[in-house]
């Protein structure tokens, strides 16, 4: 079977934007945790705000300069990915686009609720309406770079990026397409800061990430960063350590490859003991980025690709106690959520 | 047996291509619950556009629209005592429903399933009451429950945690084209052997959220829904559900399972052009049309399923794009819309427009399109405005949505021979 191959990123990050900026602040340690300047109703809180964040410096385009902040970062990454794999025009209908979604637009959706609620419905924006559909990041990707293949989104929790990627494969295995773009992204917003923190969780993050994945027959401009060996998901509500097991040995088993050959996990999950994955160096970007859910994810697969590629562990985002190795070969990137679905993925060094 | 003579499958650029058939529907409309209501009120002309009684309406252009108020709550088992969202009720009633005519609701749960759906708004009428107590009380007063039932994977996790399911699922958010586009994902997944058999559809309900963005983009009709007349003047919104049962052919004769339909064609595109109005040319839904028609091995369509909104610019875009596909034969072909009967059903009016299209094949009958009464000549199609007795074997449904999405099904009569 053709391989498919990553190549093209584009990250928009509060560890920087771009994935030189990304990468150096990966391997320095430098956080992007600071305490939140959006909201001015929320005190003392921190978290991975995007800041000096330009969006006219990377799409000249008008026509999105109303659109959420959400819209914005998946049209910055979309653009830095295919600016990145050397894709001059996207083929029309041959191009797919896919998002992950977890939240949406949050920030318009309420925005639009306040004012229909205090101001009336005469008083309302039609834009944040639009704009607040969950298929709005996109919508506006395929307009502004001319994708008329299959857009979708798909929405849910932190797994979603991978699910987004196995979609995409799937129509570049069937021959839908030529080239998918998958994107995750997620925009920091006050009510959900605030019902997360009452779960728990208080370190929430936004921004994007792309990336273009094609197959390799078709790849003439770049070496690509990997390719994908192999996809799984699951889900099972009764057992979800079952689903891990189960996810795990299925990836492996289809990239034909054991435990020993995994030189990196990174996941934004527990790690079971019974996954005997503790010999292995484990990541998570979360301590420096904050949590974004599905798009945490997708940064997790971008590392894992920009760490293949240049053959390197960050030492800042190993969370165990273990010897890293000089090599990398492949790299097993998983998520769950605790209702019981799991999701992984084998990324592979493309030689 | 090779499954290329056995007409099980086809082969197509090194992919082994499984037949797909539909065994279980469930549906909940304006019109009512179930199969049987839901086709005598189709076949009939039946509106069920009322006032809207969830919400007042009365600031709105627009006042009425098809709320399935015959439905109230699901019985739940497994999450007996939640509140969940109406949302969640809608998909789980059906869910149960097709699974129940599929005779297959009690080994679902030794079945890897695939569930496949699509909406627009999920549990929006829980982040409705969110924002609302946020606004009025403060965010201490605040469910951070309802927060989480307003995220739109939430009502595929309970149906999983109700009906105890395993396999995976999929969340579709294509705005009005979620609904197909679940349908075409369930159904390439089936074919190339991820799954052999799949729970796909689409649901939405009715809320002044939607209500209102609709009201400001002067979508709303304040009149009656008359898609392809001169004299439209917009849409009425409705809620309900729709959800099919697809398995791979084998597997279903396997289980001696009543065969309803074939899946035949799936294709997607998108606009390219701008959020919320159409590419006025039709050119990319035409694109959406032909690739559904080229993955069915261009059959004979007897009847299109119009997505039919009764806006000036979907509705003309729809023509252009049906007339670019079929040239002259798109003045033969019947076209309706349901949606004047039950309003659009957002992220669930592909899966049930589905349902009423397969339905047609199956009771052999055209569906009206009401309402219908001045030709536009912009819109030069040939409108079924009577329900009759008509041979109909093939169908073709539209779905376009927001952000430019685009997905086109052919469902076709279950024929031993491929």
């Amino acid at each position: 079977m053709e391989k498919l191959v990553l190549t093209g990123v584009g990250l928009v990050t509060p560890m920087g934007i771009g994935k030189e900026q990304f990468w150096n602040n990966i391997i320095n340690g430098t956080s992007g945790i600071k305490r939140l300047t959006k909201f001015s109703t929320i005190h003392e809180t921190y978290g991975g705000e995007i800041s000096d964040f330009n969006f006219d410096v990377y799409i000249s385009d008008g026509r999105f300069r109303r659109a959420a902040d959400i819209s914005k970062y998946t049209l910055v990454a979309v653009n830095l990915a295919i600016s990145d794999a050397g894709v001059k025009t996207l083929n029309d209908k041959d191009t797919a686009l896919v998002a992950g979604i977890t939240h949406g637009a949050l920030n318009y959706a309420q925005v639009f609720h306040r004012a229909l609620v205090m101001d009336g419905a005469d008083n309302i924006s039609p834009i944040h309406f639009s704009d607040s559909v969950l298929n709005a990041p996109a919508g506006n990707v395929s307009i502004g770079f001319d994708i008329k293949g299959p857009v979708y989104t798909l929405v849910g929790g932190a797994t979603t990026a991978l699910k987004a990627v196995m979609l995409a494969s799937q129509m570049l295995r069937t021959g839908e397409v030529d080239k998918s773009i998958v994107v995750s992204s997620d925009e920091l917003n006050e009510l959900s800061l605030y019902c997360y923190s009452r779960l728990g969780i208080n370190t929430l993050s936004e921004g994007s990430g792309a990336l273009l994945i094609e197959k390799e027959g078709k790849i003439t401009e770049t070496t690509p960063y990997c390719y994908i060996s192999s996809t799984a998901s699951q889900f099972n509500p009764s057992n979800p350590d079952i689903a891990l097991y189960d996810v795990i040995n299925q990836c492996l088993a289809k990239a034909n490859i054991s435990l020993k050959d995994i030189d990196l996990v990174m996941t934004d999950s527990y790690i079971p003991d019974k996954l005997c994955l503790n010999d292995i160096p484990a990541g998570c970007i979360i301590p420096l980025a904050g949590n974004a859910f599905s798009l945490t994810v997708m940064w997790h697969i971008i590392l894992s690709s920009l760490a293949i590629k240049n053959g390197a562990i960050p030492k800042a985002i190993i969370k165990n106690k273990v010897l890293l190795p000089d090599y990398l070969r492949n790299v097993l990137v998983y998520s769950t959520e605790e209702s019981g679905i799991a999701s992984a993925i084998i990324l592979s060094k493309y030689l | 047996m090779g499954l290329k003579n056995c007409g099980f499958g086809r082969q197509r650029a090194n992919v082994l291509i499984r037949r797909v058939v539909v065994t279980g529907i469930g549906i909940i409309t304006a019109h009512g619950i179930g199969r049987k209501e839901n086709w005598a009120k189709i076949k009939s002309g039946v509106s069920s556009i009322k006032r809207i009684t969830s919400f007042d309406s009365s600031k709105y252009r627009g006042k009425t629209g098809g709320e399935a108020s015959q439905f109230s709550t699901t019985i739940l088992n497994k999450l007996k005592g939640k509140r969940l969202d109406r949302a969640s009720h809608l998909l789980i009633h059906t869910t149960r429903e097709a699974l129940a005519d599929a005779n297959i609701i009690d080994a679902v749960k030794d079945i890897p399933i695939l569930l496949s759906v699509g909406t627009t708004l999920g549990g929006m009428l829980s982040g409705e009451i969110f924002h609302k107590k946020v606004i009025k009380r403060g965010l201490n007063r605040a469910k951070v429950s309802q927060v989480f039932d307003y995220l739109a994977h939430y009502q595929a996790i309970h149906l999983f945690k109700e009906l105890e399911l395993k396999g995976d699922f999929l969340v579709f958010s294509n705005a009005c084209a979620s609904g197909t586009d679940a349908i075409g994902h369930a159904f390439n997944s089936i074919r190339y052997g991820d799954y052999d058999v799949a729970i796909c559809g689409g649901y939405d309900t009715m809320n002044e959220f939607s209500f209102a963005g609709f009201n400001s983009l002067m979508a709303i009709t304040p009149s009656l829904c008359k898609p392809f007349d001169k004299n439209r003047e917009g849409l009425v919104l409705g809620e309900g559900a729709g959800i099919l049962i697809l398995e791979e052919l084998e597997h279903a004769i396997r289980r001696n399972a009543h065969i309803l339909g074939e899946i035949a064609g799936y294709g997607a595109s998108s606009d390219a052009c701008h959020m919320t109005s159409p590419e006025p040319s039709g050119k990319c839904a035409a694109i959406a049309i032909q690739k559904a028609l080229k993955d069915a091995g261009y059959p004979e369509i007897d009847y299109i399923n119009a997505h039919g909104t009764g806006t000036k610019y979907n509705d003309i875009m729809e023509t252009n794009a049906i007339m670019m596909v079929f040239g002259n034969k798109a003045k033969e072909i019947p076209v309706s819309s349901i949606k004047p009967m039950i309003g659009h059903l957002l992220g669930g009016a592909g899966a049930v427009e589905a349902i009423v299209s397969l339905l047609s094949i199956l009771y052999k009958t055209l569906i009206p399109n009401i309402n219908y009464k001045t030709p536009d000549p912009e819109c030069a199609l040939n409108i079924a405005t009577e329900a009759m007795g008509y041979n109909i074997k093939t169908i073709l449904s539209n779905s376009f949505g927001f952000g430019g999405s685009n997905a086109s099904i052919i469902i076709k009569d279950f024929l031993w021979k491929n």
